[in-house]
């Protein structure tokens, strides 16, 4: 399986909810959780998950919004409850496992009229890739909004899906 | 195995389904992963908690909500308690071995001078092999730590966006010698009986959900409302 040389130049990825979701589920479904009623709509398969955690490992930096960590919370309540603390610690395994990183962007002050356009966990998302342009950041994503609003911004993104089909 | 109680459930019993969905069917479902898992010789033990992150205590293993049902359960089936202590019990054991074989681990200048030589062998490494990443903050740090986990649970191999995966695909074999000890003897001696205890109430309760589905006209699940998600509990109205 081979990527594209422009992602060996590229140094930090910025993971929005939806992949860290789907890393989280397949280890769900790895560990056999499945009385926790979760659905896998990407990594649907070892190729796929295969895939994305090569691409994810062409990453020196991988960084997160704290935001993100509230929208997984969105996730996780509405899951059976005596699965809740084992989600939360293969969330927890998942960012320490692969070095992630979290910043704290403050609502205060985002934008308002983007906030109003793109949700408060965009903006933090956008805003973290501003922060870092120098290093020519990837925001991995499955929402075709975010990734639209990337581009707006010259933000390189790329959807969950390209990744899991990559080299396929 | 019969109830205790004299007065016989009636067909299609809510208290009966309440003991199928609530408690039997979860832990049927934890003992078997947690089977599964066992037989990999993955015990998921974690050095911050120095506990098996995926395999817990019957009371964790059931919503906590549902805590009355599992007493009502096991006032009716009084040895599934005692059985149920055993094999926490078991649990708690191969947790405090996992434990000891890791402080022999760290306490010891063997283990921590194989560490070291493995770590600086790789960060030669990295100067030909630009996209393994930097072993820095805890990561670094720690690496003593996280290697003496990845023993007790016998880590063959990891994701490869895991930030040790080139090291440990690398010098994995280099730390092999050190499950020689006796330590680690006896807790594979104590996560082989658990193994053990878990597969066999596995068992157990898959037979007693037959024979409780069967006597009392039950389904052995509970079946979703077609009009879509539902509360936990609907099937107990």
């Amino acid at each position: 399986m081979s990527y594209s040389g422009s992602f060996r130049s590229r140094r930090v990825l910025i993971l929005d909810t939806g992949p860290i979701r789907e890393l989280v589920t397949y280890r769900a479904d790895l560990f056999g959780l499945r009385s926790l009623g979760l659905e896998l709509r990407y990594l649907d398969s070892q190729n796929a998950y295969q895939n994305t955690s090569t691409f994810l490992s062409q990453f020196q930096k991988k960084l997160t919004s704290a935001s993100v960590v509230a929208e997984l919370n969105c996730w996780i309540r509405d899951t059976p409850k005596q699965g809740r603390r084992t989600l939360w610690q293969m969330v927890s395994e998942e960012f320490e496992r692969m070095g992630m990183e979290e910043n704290m962007i403050e609502f205060q002050k985002m934008e308002l009229d983007l906030v109003t356009k793109y949700g408060p966990v965009d903006v933090s998302l956008l805003e973290i890739a501003r922060q870092n342009v120098a290093q020519n950041p990837t925001v991995l994503t499955i929402d075709s909004k975010l990734q639209g609003a990337c581009g707006e911004g010259g933000v390189s993104a790329m959807s969950l899906l390209e990744v899991c089909l990559q080299g396929t | 195995m019969g109830m205790a109680f004299d007065i016989k459930p009636g067909r299609g019993s809510e208290r009966i389904k309440a003991w199928v969905y609530a408690i039997i069917n979860p832990l049927i479902d934890s003992f078997r992963r947690e089977t599964e898992l066992l037989k990999t010789g993955n015990l998921s033990w974690r050095i911050h908690s120095r506990r098996c992150e995926y395999i817990r205590p019957v009371p964790e293993l059931i919503n906590p909500d549902h805590e009355p049902i599992l007493d009502d359960f096991l006032a009716e089936y009084l040895p599934f308690r005692s059985r149920f202590d055993e094999r926490d019990s078991a649990l708690g054991t191969t947790e405090q071995a996992a434990t000891k074989f890791v402080q022999g681990l760290l306490q010891g200048s063997e283990f921590k001078r194989q560490v070291d030589m493995c770590l600086r062998d790789y960060e030669s490494m990295r100067a030909t092999h630009p996209t393994y990443p930097e072993l820095v903050g805890h990561l670094g740090e720690r690496a003593a730590e996280y290697i003496a986990e990845f023993l007790v649970n016998n880590l063959r191999s990891m994701p490869r966006h895991y930030a040790h995966y080139a090291f440990w695909e690398t010098f994995r074999l280099e730390f092999e010698a050190f499950k020689q000890r006796e330590t680690f003897a006896a807790l594979t001696e104590a996560a082989n009986h658990l193994r053990n205890l878990s597969e066999q109430l596995g068992v157990d309760l898959g037979s007693l959900r037959l024979d409780l589905c069967r006597e009392y006209d039950i389904p052995a699940a509970r079946i979703e409302s077609p009009r879509g998600p539902s509360s936990e509990n609907v099937l107990f109205r």
